[in-house]
């Protein structure tokens, strides 16, 4: 089992969400624009001081991360382009990590954008992959909803869950949304009969099990623990972090994600059990991906999952607080940023930074992506678990 | 009954959906072949709202399924409604269109697979 070297001295701080909206006419860029301010303004530091830019984002257009510093008028030592959407956060956390551990960089902005028009979720499915274009549309053209829907089925009917038991998922994830100004749909409560009764989208998927496509921005700062003291950050520490691509291909239907392979050297890595963890975030494109997340990364057999959500609250005040701002399914998929709302929740709770409600005496929490149906499932997956360091 | 599949003349791979090289020894020299496709049912779902409304409105609902083939290939699929998750079917281009269909194969003998 390789497990890769400690992230020592390493910090991430200044979680910061620019307001998600349902469409906007303001460009990705400009929403990466108002992600970089927002750090500057949470950290106290002068855009020079920001020497590393790690960027993702499916609506620039023709730009990438080396268009963002003219954009900006930067001049960074450090940057990176991360088109692996659900995946990107942690993807951006861990590279920024090493760059800032081995001197490439001193502060990088890490930060995932997108902007939504009405038409812009349509165009972006249309073109996502070669292999969705040619191999999913001919079939309804039923977008991502179609491959997981197929997961869905294959996974209730293989390890014994009902859709009720992903309806714990959607309904808790509401709940938490309750505080959260900034979920889109936070003032909507969802109760389980309400989930069950909502309308077919790709049967078995409903409506309550599928994101709503808007705009925003997610983005946090990666720094030397040092720097974040000087700064007086409340900044958290890397415990361990993994990532694993196009795992289990020879797996006719995904049943599990690269997290089952790398769970063990993530936790290894850590030094931590699953039960020294306070929160857990996970990518909840779909319920069934957090629940495949929650078996994966080792808090409980798939077998066991129905069982597991049953006797678990999932709320903020649980035993078991899940996605505890709304994740996607509450707070709506601004795209991209989507993939950085997990660790920028995580970030957000073990420093005592939620927009909503504080899970009580967080200090260890887990973060995890999943990014890029191309045909029939995700294909990126990554993990980080963050220790509070105040 | 047959299906086109990409096929890699050097070390006899098939794969879906088709790549530029093999996806196994990554040669270029892929050829299209007509081959008899069997596999087995292992998901099925039924599109009720497509991204594509005017195109598709009247074939919705349309139900979907994964076919895992005996040639380690997976293709999602056009699936009859009374098709049953883990029978045997084969595979062959639909009439007017660029999809793929699963036929039940008829045989009385043949026993659903398990999934697992």
């Amino acid at each position: 089992m390789p497990v890769s070297l400690p992230y020592t001295g390493v910090s991430v701080a200044c979680p910061v969400t620019v307001p998600y909206t349902r469409t906007s006419t303001r460009s990705a860029t400009g929403f990466v624009g108002l992600a970089l301010s927002g750090l500057l303004a949470a950290s106290g530091l002068a855009k020079e001081d920001i020497d590393g830019l790690a960027v993702s984002s499916f609506t620039m257009g023709p730009d990438t991360t080396i268009a963002l510093t003219e954009h900006f008028d930067m001049t960074p030592r450090w940057i990176e382009w991360i088109p692996t959407g659900g995946a990107s956060g942690i993807m951006a956390l861990r590279r920024a990590a090493r760059a800032v551990q081995c001197g490439d960089a001193e502060v990088v902005a890490c930060i995932g954008a997108d902007t939504a028009d009405p038409l812009s979720f349509a165009r972006l499915v249309d073109d996502f992959s070669t292999f969705s274009t040619a191999a999913v549309a001919p079939y309804g053209n039923p977008g991502p909803n179609g491959p997981f829907a197929l997961i869905t089925e294959h996974f209730l009917r293989r390890f014994g869950l009902e859709r009720a038991d992903l309806g714990r998922i959607a309904v808790a994830q509401r709940a938490n949304a309750a505080g959260n100004a900034n979920a889109l749909l936070g003032a909507k409560p969802l109760s389980l009969d309400e989930y069950l009764a909502a309308p077919p989208i790709v049967e078995p998927l409903h409506l309550f099990d599928c994101v709503m496509p808007c705009a925003g921005a997610e983005a946090f700062l990666v720094m030397s623990r040092d720097r974040a003291n000087d700064l007086g950050l409340a900044s958290a520490r890397i415990a361990g972090s993994v990532e694993r691509h196009n795992a289990f291909h020879e797996d006719p239907v995904a049943i599990r994600g690269g997290w089952s392979m790398d769970a063990d050297a993530l936790w290894s890595q850590a030094g931590l059990v699953p039960a020294d963890v306070d929160c857990v975030q996970t990518y909840d494109d779909y319920p069934v991906i957090a629940a495949m997340q929650i078996s994966d990364l080792a808090f409980c057999d798939k077998h066991a999952l129905s069982a597991f959500l049953r006797q678990h609250d999932l709320r903020i005040e649980g035993d078991f607080p899940l996605n505890t701002c709304g994740g996607q399914l509450s707070c709506g998929q601004a795209g991209a940023a989507g993939g950085f709302l997990p660790i920028v929740e995580a970030l957000r709770q073990v420093t005592g930074q939620p927009l909503g409600r504080q899970v009580p005496g967080a200090r260890v929490a887990l973060a995890s992506g999943y990014g890029m149906v191309t045909y029939d499932r995700c294909l990126a997956t990554a993990a980080a678990i963050l220790e509070g360091e105040t | 009954m047959t299906l086109d599949l990409q096929v890699c003349a050097c070390c006899g791979t098939a794969q879906y959906p088709p790549r530029s090289v093999c996806r196994t020894c990554l040669s270029e020299a892929l050829e299209a072949r007509a081959m008899e496709a069997i596999g087995t049912l292992v998901a099925a779902a039924t599109v009720h709202r497509s991204l594509d409304p005017g195109a598709f409105a009247k074939s919705l609902p349309l139900r979907i399924g994964t076919v895992a083939l005996e040639s380690s290939v997976r293709m999602i699929v056009l699936v009859p409604r009374d098709a049953i998750i883990g029978q045997r079917v084969s595979l062959r281009a639909a009439s007017g269109g660029h999809a793929i269909e699963a036929v039940v194969l008829a045989d009385p003998s043949a026993r659903p697979r398990s999934q697992d």
